[in-house]
């Protein structure tokens, strides 16, 4: 039995592989939410053929800017509920050298998403996913079924003509004036807590090597704070982070992105509404022409 | 070390090599209490510490109620292995709760409130301290005529600790269970041969297994994310709902899933672990449920609960306040939350309300209603578990108020339909299980089932390579 179970599924495995080839077939495939989109974008950066000319990292909040507004030459690597190592370590970690890397320090004390460093560099897994196209996060077959039953069956069967027809990101696109204060408030309560002493030194200490390793393949960088509610500026979990940023890599040596000095509204104090994420968008664009 | 994790499957296959070579069949045990403890310890050895000491007390007391034949020394190493337990138990586990309780000061650093908040719960302390009382309470309880199917023997102090060492850390079910009893593990110990390999048995538990936790609960848990406060309330009824469903799929798949890995490593090393869910979305009670979902954890309160709290033995009224003292307490295993306490309740209250009802009852229920029946118990436990996915009560509340609020808001047609592609499986499992148990003379032949076995393992393996979701921890650790 176990010889044929495993004789039909190499069997599947390779059939799929060669439905793969089909040129199109995988276009109507949508991501099953944030979590798996961080992941198919992260693999799609490491087995593109060429390197883009400029990758931002860092968390949800500068994943919100506006893609048309950044332009072509922007690689959006900031991954939601993540922080900015993870992707400095992609960058550090693939074949590519992009000419410019702009690194948001707001979401410093989020964990490294280890689960997906290990799924993007295991060993055999990894060379393998750049030939067998199956193996790919963004060929998973249910991103198509999902989607095909969501707006075809769902959506006629509820009369859902309005709805949305993409997943939900993680973070609401516009502000719910009803929803507002308890979201800002959570927010505040949780910007109150320092972080610790211990783990900031830790994080300071893996982006200084990971910026090191930056320098020595030269690969350029810049800092960048992502504007946010005005009344969590100053809160311990925003200020101490940017402060030991700050001492670590002063702007009289390293390169921050200055942002225009008006207030931003966001959609829960954090994240920016689409029509700020694309007039930051834009401010991140001229800065990075400016300075490179 | 997670089940889902390369280093894991380094390690069994490591352990399996060593294991099964000749020269060292006197030496199995060693192996696997050896892979067990790094097993353990993979990241955090100083829990080693709490799991040895937990083996060294249920070793001492178990063989001292083993080796005297005074009932009353017996009773007394008996007791204080069951409090020993319990203690270590209530110490870790209930310690912040009993915290927030009596209002001690938390905030400061060096208050006793503080102390006690911020203890840490070491990873599957509530599934090897039950197996602890389950030694002790067997031990105590096991005749002289028992059979050698399930007796529970010391032949020498050392080898006896050995045995113990093995029950209580034996890695495929060290951190969730299927919570093993003593009378069923000791009479399994001896020398394994790689020709008693139940192969078959063992691929078929780790293909199901692997395929529910990686393809079905991990991508669902993306899905139901939205299931936190305050993220879910600007969905709608619609979705909201969806997620709740999606949740009771992920669940169950989750620990099945982990349950069957469990299962199928164990076979792997020659030992039979028991049962731990059948189909438990079939069943047409409440009653039925708990003899099909978690089943070592329903048959270990039962065992060594419910029996000695007087079980139905007692008159109507005594078995209905047993019924809920044991859900009750089985739900405070679960987390030292209010929340796990109203889950225990609630479903003490629903087999009570159900034992009233069907007390005099001596029909068998009609099959033309089944369907509608399983739908209701399921609708129960379905709504039960957002308590568990809800810890803090104040957010099970909101998310009540913003179903009744979001009724005519606009669903996510998307999102509602990737709960629906992944819960397919599920109810296609349940519905395999159905017609199995239903069929009778109608039942397919064994050739029939043969070819569509094959390619439903097959299928299952194949979306294991391609579709697995993120890997996420299993629900049931943080118990």
């Amino acid at each position: 039995m176990i010889a044929r179970v495993c004789f039909l599924a190499a069997a599947l495995f390779a059939a799929y592989n060669a439905l793969l080839l089909i040129p199109g077939l995988t276009d109507n495939f949508a991501n099953q939410g944030w979590r798996q989109d961080n992941l198919i974008r992260a693999q799609d950066y490491i087995s593109a053929e060429h390197a883009p000319r400029r990758v931002i990292v860092g968390s949800s909040l500068a994943r919100r800017l506006d893609k048309q507004s950044l332009g072509d030459d922007f690689k959006n690597l900031a991954l939601s509920g993540g922080n900015p190592l993870t992707g400095l370590e992609i960058v550090a970690r693939s074949k590519h050298r992009p000419e410019l890397v702009v690194i948001e320090i707001n979401m410093l004390m989020k964990d490294e998403d280890v689960e997906l460093l290990d799924n993007l560099f295991r060993p055999v897994i990894a060379p393998l996913r750049e030939q067998l196209p199956a193996l790919r996060e963004r060929n998973q077959p249910s991103n198509l079924l999902g989607w095909v039953v969501g707006n075809g069956f769902v959506r006629g069967a509820l009369e859902l003509t309005h709805a949305p027809t993409t997943p939900r990101t993680p973070t609401l696109s516009q502000r719910d004036e009803r929803l507002f204060p308890q979201l800002l408030a959570g927010q505040q309560k949780s910007h109150r807590r320092a972080p610790k002493q211990a783990e900031l030194a830790g994080r300071i200490e893996k982006l200084r090597s990971l910026t090191a390793q930056l320098d020595a393949r030269r690969i350029p960088y810049v800092f960048l704070e992502m504007p946010v509610d005005v009344s969590l500026v100053s809160m311990p979990a925003a200020a101490e982070p940017r402060r030991a940023v700050l001492a670590s890599f002063p702007p009289e040596h390293y390169r921050w992105i200055q942002p225009d000095s008006r207030p931003y509204e966001t959609t829960d104090g954090l994240h920016l509404v689409t029509a700020e994420s694309v007039r930051f968008a834009q401010v991140v664009k001229k800065e990075t022409a400016r300075l490179y | 070390m997670l089940f889902n994790s390369f280093t894991f499957g380094a390690l069994v296959i490591v352990t399996f090599v060593l294991f099964y070579l000749p020269a060292w069949r006197r030496v199995q045990s060693y192996i696997l209490i050896a892979s067990s403890l790094l097993f353990y310890g993979y990241g955090q050895p100083g829990l080693l510490i709490l799991l040895i000491a937990s083996i060294a007390l249920n070793t001492l007391c178990s063989y001292r109620v083993l080796k005297t034949d005074r009932l009353a020394v017996k009773r007394t190493w008996a007791i204080s292995g069951v409090a020993a337990n319990l203690l270590i138990l209530g110490f870790f586990k209930y310690s912040p709760l009993v915290a927030r309780m009596l209002r001690l000061n938390v905030s400061d650093t060096e208050s006793i409130g503080h102390f006690l908040v911020t203890i840490p719960l070491p990873i599957g302390i509530s599934f090897f301290t039950f197996q602890g009382i389950s030694l002790v309470v067997d031990v105590f309880r096991q005749k002289r005529d028992v059979d050698s199917a399930h007796r529970i023997e010391a032949r020498s102090a050392w080898s006896y600790l050995v045995d113990t060492a093995l029950f209580k850390a034996f890695f495929p079910q060290l951190v969730a269970g299927p919570i093993v009893k003593a009378h069923d593990f000791y009479p399994q110990i001896r020398p394994k041969f790689l020709r008693d390999i139940n192969w078959n048995g063992a691929f078929r538990a780790l293909v199901i297994g692997y395929f529910l936790k990686l393809v079905i609960a991990d991508n669902l848990k993306d899905l139901t994310f939205w299931l936190s406060y305050p993220q879910f309330l600007g969905f709608s009824t619609l979705s909201l709902v969806s997620m709740l469903f999606g949740f009771s799929m992920q669940i169950f798949a989750d620990f099945a899933g982990y349950s069957l890995i469990a299962i199928g490593v164990a076979r792997l090393f020659g030992y039979e672990l028991m049962e731990n869910f059948n189909f438990p979305y079939l069943a047409q009670s409440l009653s039925e449920f708990w003899r099909r979902w978690h089943i070592s954890l329903s048959t270990w309160l039962k065992e060594y609960l419910y029996i000695p709290l007087g079980g139905n033995r007692r008159g109507e009224v005594r078995t209905y306040l047993n019924l809920i003292i044991v859900m009750l307490l089985g739900g405070l295993w679960h987390g030292a939350a209010v929340s796990y306490a109203v889950w225990g309740l609630f479903h003490g209250v629903g087999l009570a309300i159900e034992r009233f009802f069907t007390r005099n009852s001596t029909r068998a229920p009609s099959a033309r209603f089944a369907f509608v029946r399983i739908v209701a118990v399921f609708a129960f436990v379905t709504f039960a578990w957002l308590l568990f996915k809800l810890p803090n009560f104040r957010h099970v509340i909101a998310f009540l108020e913003a179903c009744t609020r979001n009724v005519g808001q606009a669903s996510d047609p998307v999102l509602i339909g990737y709960i629906l592609v992944y819960s397919l499986p599920v109810i296609a499992y349940h519905a395999y299980a159905w017609r199995r148990e239903h069929a009778g003379d109608a039942a397919p032949t064994r050739e029939e089932v043969g070819a569509w076995k094959s390619f439903g393992y097959a299928a299952c393996l194949t979306a294991i390579m391609i579709n697995s979701g993120s890997p996420g921890r299993f629900i049931y650790f943080q118990f």
